[in-house]
């Protein structure tokens, strides 16, 4: 009875954290953040494609369809509006019970990652916090996002690098965020291969997820072809708003200071690592924090709110698991 | 290498997330102007939903008024998708959202039987429309107008209606 308590302690705590999320969610619903027009931006196209099945919202004065982002969110909600009713207070449920549930799987990966339950619950507690309940009340692509991140770290604690790798590939079909995340991922896991020499073969079904997103990637860009014109216009407008705002402004932000620290701390555990265990092992446990600096680069630079959810917590909790691994197997190491 | 004991490190890990916790609920608490567990939230969904129901009356009267009206809602609309939609038809009327990207051309705002909205929330509340009035009427040309807002000023909306279309 004893035994099965404690095995059951660690999936507790983590469905507890989804819980702790979806109930402050659903406490503050419509007023943190206050409705605002991003969600009718994506909301409404999600629902045109719910309702009619294509991509030329009407709604939104788009009969060739919109390029300013990609079609993956408005697809993905569009599936669930079609499957559970079309309205924004299903969008809202959706993204709420998404994020909630991507913060149980952080948790699991976490554990798994640190090795032992009581570390697991460390980085957890970074999720905790306001930025990701603010970006479950958004009907915006950060919950799915923050699935995908979930799922990519998960499988990485597996060792299915290349299906974590099409995890956050696929991510970047959504919304650019996991473009620095995916790009540094991809270097340090390649470096490692390339260094190690070993045969370390995806499994069959990785090789499955990756063509299934480049196929996905691959639609997208034939339709970005179609319409190239349009697509130019509409991130000509989008790169206007982006620029709106001066670069210094977004580097004396928090944020960019949370950026350089964690940055700081990776390169000081990385050097640490290397001294003790000597170069290629010290790269062990880098992808996930490379992963984690790419998010919290992205949200520097994107600047905008909707940001924080990786540059205060996906990105801090994944630098902090690997500073905890590192620590972790400092000891192991010290002991043996 | 000296080992830790467990229990330090632990103590010194669980320290800097309790720490880092902590400062979150306190500095991050507030973002973009709404606050996590605001004692002003009830209020502010009553208000919002008031926001609604007025809009609405209006939108539904202005359709029956004249069942081909159009309604044109601006950039920063927030209300659209809580609205009962079909597509792009409000009240059986023609609902469409202006983007920046998307511009619906001047020539089409000046139509005869197109109504404007334009709100604000506190969520946008830098955008009051009452504060581009002089932009919204170039743009409308002739128009009427129909102002709403709650009591404390931090919700309302404004409806313009072409004079060829209110005069009937």
């Amino acid at each position: 009875m004893n035994f099965s308590v404690k095995k059951l302690r660690y999936p507790l705590f983590a469905i507890s954290a989804g819980l702790f999320v979806w109930i402050c969610a659903a406490s503050n619903r419509l007023t943190f953040p206050y409705p605002w027009n991003d969600e009718s931006m994506f909301f409404l196209p999600a629902d045109w494609w719910a309702r009619y099945g294509n991509l030329s919202p009407l709604n939104v004065n788009a009969p060739n369809g919109i390029f300013w982002v990609p079609d993956g969110f408005t697809v993905w909600m569009g599936t669930a509006l079609r499957l559970f009713g079309e309205n924004i207070q299903t969008a809202r449920g959706v993204c709420e019970v998404t994020v909630a549930t991507s913060v149980v799987i952080f948790a699991f990966a976490f554990r798994r990652l640190t090795g032992s339950g009581w570390y697991g619950l460390l980085p957890t507690l970074l999720l905790l916090t306001p930025p990701i309940i603010f970006a479950s009340n958004m009907v915006r692509m950060e919950a799915p996002i923050s699935l995908l991140l979930a799922g990519a770290i998960l499988l990485h604690s597996f060792n299915l690098r290349v299906g974590a790798l099409s995890f956050l590939i696929l991510g970047i079909l959504f919304h650019p965020a996991p473009l620095f995340a995916a790009m540094g991922y991809a270097a340090v896991c390649a470096s490692l291969m390339i260094m190690r020499r070993r045969n370390d073969r995806p499994h069959w079904s990785e090789w499955i997820l990756l063509a299934i997103v480049v196929a996905l990637f691959c639609a997208e860009f034939i339709r970005i072809a179609d319409h190239f014109e349009l697509f130019k216009a509409h991130m000509a407008v989008q790169a206007n708003r982006k620029l709106e705002v001066s670069l210094v402004s977004k580097l004396k932000k928090p944020q960019a200071l949370l950026l350089l620290l964690g940055t700081a701390a990776t390169g000081v555990t990385l050097a640490y690592r290397r001294r003790l265990f000597g170069f290629l092992k010290s790269l062990d446990a880098l992808p996930v924090a490379v992963m984690g600096l790419g998010l919290m680069l992205y949200g520097v630079l994107g600047g905008e709110m909707s940001y924080n959810i990786y540059s205060l917590s996906i990105g801090p909790a994944c630098v902090f698991t690997y500073i905890v691994t590192s620590l972790l197997e400092r000891n192991q190491a010290a002991i043996q | 290498v000296r080992a830790h004991p467990p229990a330090f490190l632990f103590s010194v890990l669980a320290f800097a997330a309790v720490a880092y916790f902590g400062v979150e609920w306190v500095f991050a608490s507030n973002i973009g102007g709404s606050a996590i567990f605001s004692k002003s939230r009830a209020r502010d969904m009553a208000d919002f939903s008031l926001l609604n129901t007025e809009i609405s009356r209006e939108l539904r009267h202005a359709c029956q008024a004249k069942p081909s009206s159009a309604f044109f809602f601006g950039d920063q609309d927030v209300l659209l998708p809580y609205l009962p939609t079909e597509g792009d038809t409000l009240f059986g009327c023609k609902a469409v959202l202006e983007l920046a990207p998307t511009i619906i051309p001047i020539q089409q705002w000046r139509s005869c039987n197109v109504v404007g909205v334009w709100e604000f929330t506190p969520g946008v509340a830098h955008l009051n429309p009452w504060s581009f009035d002089q932009v919204h009427a170039e743009k409308f040309g002739p128009h009427v107008q129909i102002r709403w807002q709650t009591p404390d000023g931090k919700t309302g909306f404004i409806m313009y209606e072409h004079t060829c279309t209110s005069a009937k």
